[in-house]
């Protein structure tokens, strides 16, 4: 390995993970707390933020019962495709999710809905699951037509934020796993850098 | 008086902060570098969209 080069950093999958539960943790747990902290709050405040520009009811996974009934949806091109099924089909007749999701535990709610609603068999409580109702339950159409038509655009801006905060929080988890993108180490530009023209070399013990 | 109103608009300015904030310290471990670039990347965000709405409505108002 020549000078110039770097070894490569050691990947740390457990603060991955953490990070990916709730933004920053895997940072704090690496103990560059400050930054954790700062994920955290940016991007619970955008996800939230969000969530709040849409009524709270721009973050869902469709549930079997509601897309049973859909037309049928494939996925691909020209030859290279399937038809989609189960969560695939969920998540084509609401694609936001697959970005959402990222967001980690925030976003859990929408997933135990899914799962809640798998059953054809089982009609679903009204009142949604026990301890959060329905939090992030697939809203009814009317209500959807609703929001859309009434919002000014806000309906819409909310999932787009919800949507970015999920996406960000992608480069959290991978900062956690591998480190920043860029390698600002200070100990080593310090060492890197040539000695100034006329200063004393430092003495040796 | 129209961009005094309730507008969409007024929720940008989260959304390019904790864009910019959040990008640039997965880009760096030095606070120093991480406020220079956020800074950085959100005037140039700041910029950007600037120019697309004053061509809209440049576009809406001439055309």
């Amino acid at each position: 390995m020549s000078a110039a080069e770097t070894p490569p950093r050691k990947l740390d999958w457990l603060a991955a993970v953490l990070s990916y539960l709730l933004p920053g943790l895997g940072q704090v747990l690496q103990g560059r707390i400050a930054k954790g902290v700062v994920f955290f709050v940016s991007l619970y405040t955008l996800f939230f933020y969000g969530m709040a520009l849409g009524a709270m009811k721009n973050v869902w996974m469709p549930p079997q019962s509601v897309v049973r009934d859909l037309p049928k949806m494939e996925i691909g091109i020209r030859r290279l495709y399937f038809e989609a099924d189960g969560a695939a089909k969920s998540l084509a007749y609401r694609p936001q999710f697959l970005g959402q999701f990222w967001i980690g535990a925030a976003a859990w709610p929408a997933v135990l809905h899914y799962l809640a609603d798998k059953d054809p068999n089982v009609v679903p409580p009204p009142d949604g699951l026990p301890v959060i109702g329905r939090y992030m339950a697939t809203p009814p159409d009317e209500e959807l037509q609703r929001l859309q038509r009434d919002g000014n655009k806000r309906w819409d801006l909310g999932w787009v934020y919800t949507l970015i905060a999920g996406v960000l929080n992608l480069l959290v988890i991978y900062d956690a796993l591998a480190g920043p993108a860029v390698k600002d180490d200070e100990e080593k530009e310090k060492s890197d850098k040539p000695p100034e023209p006329g200063a004393k070399p430092e003495a040796k013990s | 008086m129209s961009l005094f109103a309730v507008s969409i608009y007024w929720d940008l300015p989260v959304l390019l902060v904790v864009v910019s904030i959040v990008y640039s310290a997965t880009r760096h471990d030095r606070w120093d570098r991480i406020f220079h670039e956020a800074f950085r990347w959100g005037m140039q965000i700041a910029g950007f969209l600037a120019l697309v709405g004053v061509g809209l409505y440049l576009l809406s108002t001439f055309l």
